[in-house]
């Protein structure tokens, strides 16, 4: 069986005065059901833009997108960025359904939490106003929401930010979608409601039997919910594999340099927190070569100066594990053991 | 300040043998329209005007010469009016509610009226001398009755008290109504109304050509309130009238023409339109959109200028003279200009020319004259000698002869002379208007040049003759205008130059030529001698002159406009405006 | 939301208490005197005396605010014997240039005012709030283009030059009123089409001023509506653009105007001066504007001035009540 989501060579781009800001390049992975896929990178690595692209909420005016996102649903497949508008907004809410990095500002302030639950089942549901606030408030109920009957009818400011987030889970997932995107779901939340939140997002998508694909740029949260990982940088994957294989196999120096930023409870008396030195680069006019090699701790590994000349593929490098970079999984896994590992074994 | 503003100056003149006079000085004069045509009855006459309403249309409340010679003409019926002719005729008294135009007795103390038989109140009921008697005892109502002419509180037998208050209170009160009874008196059949005076009054009919003497009918007087809704007893009744709205006039079946032999009431309507924006005005008489029209008003100064230039509209115009003289009194009072020569420096410096020019020109706003009385009074007019006929006078002022002049109130005056060339200055009252303003520039550079420490006082314009007419803040030469009440220079010379004639501003009573004046004055007023009266009022205009108590005067014109379809239309000299009895629609 | 609402009536009610006294205050002590200014041409101090009795001047400025206050509710009456004059409650006072009491002409006066406040409000609230989505879903192109120039106009062009405009170069131009019926009030009731006529033109007049506002307000909040977070996520439930536009946007990008809605509205209701001269409206902005320039009428003046201030405080309690209800945050709070 196909997964329910492939994406393929998925590129998005925004023309501005200065130029193209490339914000995700060449992006291919595939999501299945009952799958949790977690893109991880540091903010503007583009892991949000593709996956605006899929559930087309790009402004087209202002956005170049290219490739594909198949959607394989039971009438069919469908290729999200080649479908007519109208298609795509069908399935979104429907097919597929997103939740928002801050609760907060992403409920509308002046209407009823029933409301707008109701508003979304509704645009897919035979029923009336009263069903939909029957709906909704099954599922504040099964998102863990107390006494909800009563406060269906309140209002977005008078709930909690974590309530906010089951909120919208609820709202997201009102119609069974096969697909949810949670972008940094608990980016804004107490740490102690972040870990609420992740179970319940891991209790719904068992529930519902969903493609899930989580955003974030916390390691922590990646370790706990994703069964495979995409580390983005500067608009591209850079690795893609098993959860475990990137935590504990990682062939990129780059996600090498992001675990080891990681505050662990069992280092925190002995060892200062590493960071990756500089910035990423700008998304206008990208250099030849590797967009990583000028913070790359083993640039100097790679013979001559191919990093500066050569853009690495993104090749499986392991099993089911790929990576862009010029060294071998041999070298990677070396230096990777040498530096990240062996610092604390 | 054109005369619609001058609230405080709306007297009204007449005009007698000077229309000849004013032609041969080459100005235009008289009605475009000429008598050719036949007068037709109906249709409906409409009149034009930015004002809100009529000052008044109670009669004893009505001062204003378009006023009263509107509703003398449409709506009340009056002891004697002025004869409905254009020129100098129409400046005569004609019985009109009495049989005569009133018959003195008793050295003109006395004063009998009898009432024509058959005219009756738009009620169907007969007028009587009872309602006449009502009419002018409203009068004397200060408290409720306001505005009007005081003819009769200052006329009447009737004794008042130290504060100038007369003992008889108005109808309203009563309080001393008995005195007020002694002193009109209704003959027994109700048809014979005697006034006994005060004093001589030699031109008394004429004051009783002001409605302020016509009928009230007791029954019918609402106070305050009648002057939304008169009792008609003219050819017209009041349809509806709102004030910013319209008043509208249709025939009132109880008048009939056999009982009047003055009015020729030719419109089935007439209607009058208030408030209109002026260029909205202006608009409708430029594209004589409503050809049936007459402007109330006169056009603004760039239309009225392009009006009278485009040959198109001249059967649509007439330029005449007003019953105006624009004039700035000189206050000779201790402290301000106490000194001949410093007045005379101020007559011969002052810009007139370009004044004149800034309001108009001449051929629109008016001539320099040489007198406070105008040609167009007649009679009681002269050419005087000195002033402007003086060869250092000059139409734009003559500033080195001035000079001269200062120089000599140096050694005459050295007080006032250094008064108004140093620090204090010359100050000059003036309303707070933007052409006032533009005056204010031409003035400075004018007086300046002789040696005057020009000052101005900016008084807000609705405040400007109540804060001028009060003495302790009057400036030093204060911006105004007159018009005579009626054709006798009574009108003119004491109320602009007495301490208690109402209206003068030259401060001129502390002056040590004053008591000789003021009782010529008095001699003049009482003459009942017309010829010689009249030759009093020349040799006093000509010595208010020689006294330089006003600048040089400016003998005022005003343009009428109206639509096509408007006939007989002349300009009415007592009164100032259109002939109303004349108009009809063609 | 009782309690809410009492305090402001109180509130309310204060302040108007406040601007009345405020107002005899000024009026008693500017250097002008009524009854002087209004005695008329032949003028003795006798007669100054007896017009001050008249116009209820001799008595101190409290004593009249008193006199005023208590024939609100009271009624008033003037003069004495058959001249007698009652002006029942509530009474404004009585007009003595206009001879009727304050209350009836303000009772003529208002339905004209409102006429062509409630008709230019419409038009300037159709105008504006379409042109602002229009320009803010074009944002950049031909619609956003037109906008930016008709508020460019309609700010810049002051209301006594376009209903001059208006009235010299349209209505009178192509005939479309009897410039000597202008002004008429015409019933709504018996003559529709003639009220139609008589309101169109000053009410466009006056809407061109307001939707210029109001167009250039209703843009930007739409822009900046559109870019939050929560219209993201009515995309994203799948909902179309038209619903998410009247259901999401324009509900949160125009209870803000609203707030300038209201008050503008209210003080409109207090009288358009310009407006009313120019077309010749007998509204409450030329009862006050002919009350203070040409007739020195404190009865009037005051009248007016506090209606203009009652109707600014009470929008002012409407337009909070009213955004209570639009917007939970605030009714809670």
């Amino acid at each position: 069986m196909k997964p329910f989501l492939e994406v393929k060579n998925l590129n998005v781009s925004f023309p501005t005065e200065d130029g193209n800001v490339n914000a995700s390049q060449d992006i291919s992975f595939e999501v299945a059901l009952g799958e949790t896929l977690a893109i991880v990178g540091e903010s503007g690595s583009g892991k949000s833009v593709s996956n605006l692209a899929i559930m087309g909420l790009h402004n087209p005016a202002r956005t170049i997108i290219s490739g594909q996102a198949i959607l394989n649903l039971e009438s069919g497949p469908v290729d999200v960025i080649t479908a007519p508008a109208e298609t795509v907004r069908r399935l979104r809410g429907k097919a597929m359904a997103m939740i928002f990095q801050d609760p907060m500002s992403s409920l509308h302030p002046y209407y009823s939490i029933g409301d707008q639950i109701s508003e979304a089942w509704r645009l897919y549901n035979e029923g009336n106003k009263k069903d939909g606030l029957k709906k909704a408030t099954e599922m504040l109920d099964l998102v863990g929401i107390p006494d909800a009957g009563r406060r269906v009818n309140e209002y977005p400011h008078q709930f909690s930010g974590g309530m906010r987030q089951r909120v919208m889970i609820a709202m997201a997932l009102v119609n069974n979608p096969q697909l949810l995107i949670a972008d940094e779901p608990t980016t804004a939340l107490d740490v102690t409601v972040q870990s609420q939140i992740l179970q319940l997002l891991r209790d719904m998508q068992k529930e519902f039997n969903m493609a899930v694909i989580l955003i974030t740029h916390d390691l922590g949260v990646v370790a706990e919910v994703a069964d495979r990982v995409n580390v983005m940088y500067a608009g591209k994957i850079v690795e893609q594999a098993k959860v475990d294989e990137i935590y504990y196999r990682s062939l990129q120096p780059y996600t090498m340099g992001l675990l080891q930023s990681i505050p662990r409870v069992d280092q925190l008396d002995s060892h200062r927190l590493k960071t990756i030195p500089g910035q990423p680069p700008s998304l206008i006019g990208l250099p030849a070569g590797c967009s990583f090699r000028a913070r790359c701790e083993f640039a100097s590994h790679v013979p001559g100066n191919l990093c500066a000349t050569v853009a690495p593929a993104l090749e499986e490098k392991a099993p089911a594990h790929l990576t862009r970079c010029h060294l071998t999984s041999a070298q990677l896994l070396e230096l990777n053991t040498s530096d990240v590992r062996g610092s604390h074994n | 300040m054109s005369e619609k503003n001058m609230a405080n100056v709306r007297r009204r003149l007449i005009a007698t043998a000077a229309a000849a006079a004013l032609v041969a000085g080459g100005l235009l004069v008289g009605g475009a329209s000429g008598a050719s045509a036949k007068p037709t009855t109906g249709g409906t006459l409409y009149m034009i005007t930015h004002a809100g309403q009529f000052a008044h249309a109670d009669p004893q409340r009505n001062y204003t010469g378009q006023d009263i010679a509107f509703f003398n003409t449409y709506l009340y019926r009056n002891l004697v009016v002025y004869k409905p002719a254009a020129g100098p005729s129409g400046s005569g008294l004609v019985a009109d509610l009495a049989t005569n135009t009133g018959v003195p007795s008793n050295s003109a103390k006395t004063w009998k009226f009898t009432l024509r038989p058959g005219v009756k109140w738009e009620d169907g009921t007969a007028i009587t001398c009872a309602d006449v008697k009502y009419g002018v005892s409203r009068t004397f109502a200060t408290d409720v009755i306001t505005d009007g002419p005081a003819y009769a509180l200052s006329m009447l037998a009737i004794p008042q008290d130290a504060k100038g208050n007369s003992l008889y209170a108005g109808p309203y009160k009563k309080t001393g109504q008995k005195l007020f009874d002694k002193a009109v008196t209704c003959s027994k059949d109700n048809r014979t109304i005697t006034f006994n005076l005060s004093h001589s009054v030699a031109d008394f009919n004429y004051a009783t050509s002001y409605p302020a003497f016509g009928p009230v009918k007791a029954s019918k007087d609402t106070g305050d309130k009648y002057d939304l809704h008169p009792l008609s007893s003219g050819p017209y009744k009041i349809a509806k009238y709102t004030i910013n709205g319209e008043m509208d006039l249709v025939r009132n079946a109880n008048w009939s023409k056999a009982s009047d032999s003055v009015r020729t009431p030719y419109p089935d309507n007439v209607t009058v339109r208030f408030g209109l924006d002026s260029n909205v005005i202006d608009q409708i008489m430029l594209s004589d959109s409503i050809p049936n029209t007459v402007n109330l008003d006169g056009l603004q100064p760039v239309n009225n200028r392009a009006f009278f230039a485009d040959d198109k509209y001249s059967a649509r115009r007439m330029n005449v003279y007003d019953p105006y003289v624009r004039y700035y009194g000189l206050n000779s009072s201790a402290g301000h200009l106490d000194c001949l020569a410093v007045r005379k420096a101020v007559f011969y410096a002052w810009p007139i020319q370009s004044l004149i020019d800034l309001a108009g020109g001449t051929v629109f706003y008016g001539d320099v004259g040489d007198s406070p009385i105008k040609p167009v009074l007649g009679l009681d007019y002269a050419k005087t000698t000195g002033n402007v006929h003086d060869s250092n006078f000059k139409t734009a002022g003559n500033p080195a002869y001035a000079k001269s002049l200062l120089a000599q109130a140096k050694t005459d005056c050295p007080a006032t002379y250094a008064k108004v060339t140093g620090d204090a200055g010359i100050s000059i009252d003036l309303p707070n208007t933007s052409t006032q303003q533009k005056a204010s520039v031409l003035l400075k550079a004018g007086l300046d040049a002789a040696g005057f420490n020009t000052k101005f006082n900016f008084i807000p314009s609705g405040q400007y003759y109540p804060t001028v007419q009060d003495i302790t803040k009057q400036g030093d030469v204060t911006r105004a205008g007159w018009g005579a009440d009626w054709a006798n220079a009574s009108t003119v010379i004491p109320p602009l130059f007495l301490k208690d004639g109402g209206f003068d501003l030259s401060g001129n009573w502390g002056d040590a030529v004053y008591p000789a004046f003021k009782a010529k004055v008095d001699a003049a007023s009482a003459e009942t001698n017309r010829p010689k009266q009249a030759a009093a009022w020349k040799s006093l205009a000509q010595f208010a002159m020689d006294q330089f108590w006003i600048t040089p005067p400016i003998f005022g014109k005003a343009q009428l406009d109206w639509g096509s379809k408007v006939g007989g239309v002349a300009f009415w000299d007592p009164q100032g405006t259109f002939l109303f009895p004349a108009l009809y629609v063609k | 939301m009782l309690k809410f609402v009492s305090r402001r009536l109180a509130y309310t009610f204060a302040v108007l208490v406040l601007v009345s006294i405020v107002v005899f205050i000024i009026f008693n002590y500017l250097p002008i005197d009524p009854a002087r200014l209004t005695c008329g041409k032949s003028c003795f101090p006798a007669l100054i005396e007896a017009n001050r009795h008249r116009l209820g001047l001799d008595v101190p400025w409290w004593e009249q605010w008193w006199r005023f206050i208590h024939g609100l509710f009271a009624g008033r009456s003037y003069a004495e014997g058959s001249a007698a004059i009652v002006c029942g409650a509530p009474s404004f006072g009585y007009s003595f240039n206009q001879h009727s009491c304050v209350t009836s002409l303000i009772g003529q006066a208002f339905p004209v005012t409102f006429s062509l406040a409630i008709g230019s409000f419409i038009l300037w609230m159709i105008m504006g709030i379409s042109l602002g989505v229009l320009a803010a879903r074009f944002k950049g192109r031909m619609p956003d283009r037109i906008a930016t120039v008709f508020v460019l106009v309609g700010t810049s062009l002051p209301t006594f030059i376009s209903g001059l405009l208006i009235l010299l170069f349209v209505v009178l131009k192509f005939n479309l009123i009897n410039p000597i019926e202008m002004g008429q009030w015409m019933s709504p009731f018996s003559n529709p089409w003639g009220y139609f006529k008589e309101f169109i033109f000053p009410c466009i007049t006056l809407a061109l001023a307001y939707a210029a506002t109001y167009t250039r307000f209703t843009r930007s909040n739409v822009i900046e509506t559109s870019s939050e977070d929560f219209i993201r996520t009515a995309k994203a439930k799948g909902l179309s653009s038209g619903v998410i536009l009247r259901k999401h946007t324009l509900r949160a990008a125009l209870s803000p105007i609203l707030t300038i809605a209201g008050l503008d509205f209210a003080g409109l209701l207090g009288g358009a001066i310009i407006t009313e001269q120019i077309f010749n409206l007998p509204g409450l902005g030329r009862l006050s504007i002919k009350a203070v320039l040409t007739d020195y009428d404190l009865p009037v003046i005051l009248s007016t001035t506090l209606l203009a201030a009652a109707f600014v405080v009470i929008a002012n309690l409407v337009v909070d009540i009213a955004y209570a209800f639009i917007d939970p945050r605030v009714r809670v709070a």
